[in-house]
């Protein structure tokens, strides 16, 4: 029998609040991180994933079991992308920083370009609203931005 | 599930340059004015564009403007001076008659390379000849030779040159080359073929306003490409020929011409504009054949040029092999000339599921034959034919600059009337103030007539926005 995805070897993955998820291992190395444990032999015994929750790790391995998937169209793929980002900001934070720590660059990128669409053609006023951002410019400070940077606020 | 924290309380720096950089520049630059810990985080933007018409106005004095080409010049020396990133992803430098300033965009060409530059845009066509369209045959002579070292630059994705000559033989050296676009400049039949095989992962290819081709012949042993945008190019012998089996999106705009398609193809998507056209001609067959030849497609855009003109051919009323469109969009004057047309692309898309119909001013032409005479005010409403999509699968009308004129109504008094299984009609109202002194207010009180017409779909919204 030839070594179809769906033999292939389980890893399991322990997360920061004591969850542990069994993961195909062709899913796993999509996190580079995970990736040169496995190539280091290192990967035997549950790897301890410091820095990522069980709710998130459940996320991030969902999105790499469908990139993992090679009858996926890059059509499907974008379509089902677009539904995976719609998420609160808690959750997009967690994801960001678990997408960084674990190495998945496309993971990283398409939530860094959904929080960027959050931005993208609103006011200062409303992103600050959207984000919670607290000014702490004084008046002046802000008037002095404006006159540096002319140009884009024109 | 998770606690909704404020995202960027917490994120690291080197997290926010990365959701900066998916900003255009100058948005990047506006979030200086966040806060305090906002106000330096853009300077590190990966994504860097110089882009001139940030500084210099339209329509500004000659002085005025040799002012603002200073203060843009300076900007960017300073930018570049103060820039402490080790990599920068994206580089687009935009700047009309480069002549005196060889040396000031070579240093900024180079600061893009140095930090191993993926997409590179260089643009130095001037604004204003997209102005004027009547010379989309000028020959507007690029002043700017692509810089040597570029060619070594082994890890470029995307490139995009208008206005500057380059070596295509050089290109071979682009082996990560997957999309490209060439504007205002000289491309011959022959230098496009060696392009397309020195670059063997290309998928995206745009053409805007190139010149001195005989025939655009995009074809090449296992060409990849998916997307190819053809916009005003001049093409002595109105020809082109693709051969591309994976391409999936094909985007026209230009002279009437005749396509052809080698071998089979996957195509889902097509945009077809043939408005440069000033002359009304008898060629309903040569569009009838293109048509034809991508009937596979699922997404189709056409123009009034194509409404007035598709009847003209041996089959006025409808194609023989039906399309296979889903989403049609009509970029329309809802002129009567247009009827034949319309009516022309219900009957030949059976599956069609959205119909989008885009209303906007367009050439009309006076000595437009219809295959047969009608009359103008019942064209929609007298003794008409229900085509195939109308009452089985029209789900969804979107009117785009609606302005409730008869030939409009009459039309949506027939989708209306007939179309059983239609589930949302959204109309967006026209901006324009017609010459009857009509505006935006009119046009929505008109549209209250919809409410009396007769409607077959008992799971209709009616969306106005």
């Amino acid at each position: 029998m030839s070594l179809s995805p769906s033999t292939s070897k389980m890893l399991s993955l322990k997360s920061s609040d004591g969850k542990v998820l069994e993961v195909e291992e062709h899913v796993a190395v999509l996190c580079e991180t995970i990736k040169s444990l496995v190539e280091d032999g290192c990967a035997d015994s549950p790897i301890p994933l410091a820095n990522v929750d069980g709710a998130t790790l459940g996320n991030v391995m969902e999105w790499c079991k469908k990139h993992a998937d090679q009858k996926a169209s890059a059509d499907d793929l974008e379509d089902w992308d677009a539904e995976f980002v719609e998420r609160d900001q808690g959750e997009l934070y967690h994801l960001i920083m678990a997408a960084n720590y674990l190495n998945i660059k496309g993971l990283l990128d398409l939530i860094c370009q959904k929080v960027a669409d959050m931005i993208k053609g609103k006011h200062p006023e409303k992103i600050r609203e959207i984000f919670n951002i607290e000014n702490d410019f004084t008046p002046e400070q802000q008037e002095q931005i404006r006159k540096d940077n002319s140009w884009a606020f024109e | 599930m998770a606690d909704n924290i404020d995202l960027f309380t917490y994120l690291p720096i080197h997290l926010l340059i990365v959701i900066i950089s998916f900003l255009p520049f100058k948005e990047a630059a506006k979030t200086s004015i966040l806060s305090r810990r906002w106000r330096d985080i853009w300077r590190a933007t990966k994504n860097v564009e110089l882009d001139e018409s940030f500084f210099v106005k339209p329509g500004g004095s000659i002085s005025d403007q040799k002012v603002q080409r200073r203060n843009f010049l300076h900007f960017a020396q300073q930018w570049i001076k103060n820039y402490n990133e080790p990599a920068v992803h994206n580089f687009r430098l935009a700047f009309a008659r480069p002549t005196n300033f060889h040396g000031e965009m070579e240093r900024f060409i180079a600061f893009a390379t140095a930090r191993g530059v993926k997409a590179l845009a260089l643009d130095f066509a001037d604004p204003e000849w997209n102005d004027h369209d009547d010379d989309f045959h000028g020959n507007h002579v690029a002043l700017f030779d692509l810089p040597m070292h570029i060619y070594g630059h082994r890890v470029l994705e995307s490139l995009r040159l208008y206005s500057i000559n380059f070596l295509v033989f050089e290109f071979r050296n682009f082996v990560a080359l997957k999309d490209l676009s060439l504007g205002w400049v000289e491309l011959s039949t022959s230098s496009l073929k060696a392009l397309l095989l020195n670059c063997p992962s290309l998928e995206s290819l745009s053409l805007k306003k190139c010149r001195n081709m005989e025939v655009l012949n995009v074809s090449a042993p296992n060409l990849r490409l998916k997307r190819l945008v053809i916009d005003k190019c001049s093409i002595d012998e109105n020809t082109i020929a693709i051969e591309a089996p994976m391409l999936r999106f094909l985007q026209y705009c230009g002279a009437l011409s005749s396509f052809y398609f080698d071998g089979p193809h996957c195509m889902q998507e097509a945009n077809l504009d043939f408005m440069v056209e000033s002359e009304f001609a008898e060629s309903g067959d040569l569009l009838y054949y293109l048509l034809q030849e991508i009937c596979c497609i699922r997404v189709l855009t056409v123009c009034s040029y194509m409404l007035q003109v598709i009847p003209t051919g041996e089959e006025p009323l409808g194609l023989s092999t039906p399309l296979h469109v889903r989403h049609l969009i009509l970029k329309t004057a809802m002129h009567e000339n247009e009827f034949y047309g319309i009516s022309f692309f219900l009957k030949s898309c059976p599956h069609l599921e959205t119909l989008s119909i885009e209303i906007g001013p367009a050439k009309i032409f006076e000595d437009y034959e219809p295959p047969y005479e009608f009359e103008t005010h019942s064209f929609w409403t007298r003794n008409v034919l229900v085509f195939r999509c109308i009452n089985r699968t029209l789900k969804a009308v979107e009117i785009k600059g609606f302005r409730g004129t008869p030939n409009e109504l009459q039309l949506l008094k027939y989708l209306l009337k007939f179309g059983r299984v239609m589930e949302k009609l959204t109309l967006n109202f026209s901006r324009e103030v017609l010459s009857n002194g009509r505006n935006m207010a009119s046009y929505q009180q008109i549209a209250q007539q919809l409410q009396q017409f007769e409607i077959a779909s008992g799971n209709l919204r009616l969306l106005i926005c």
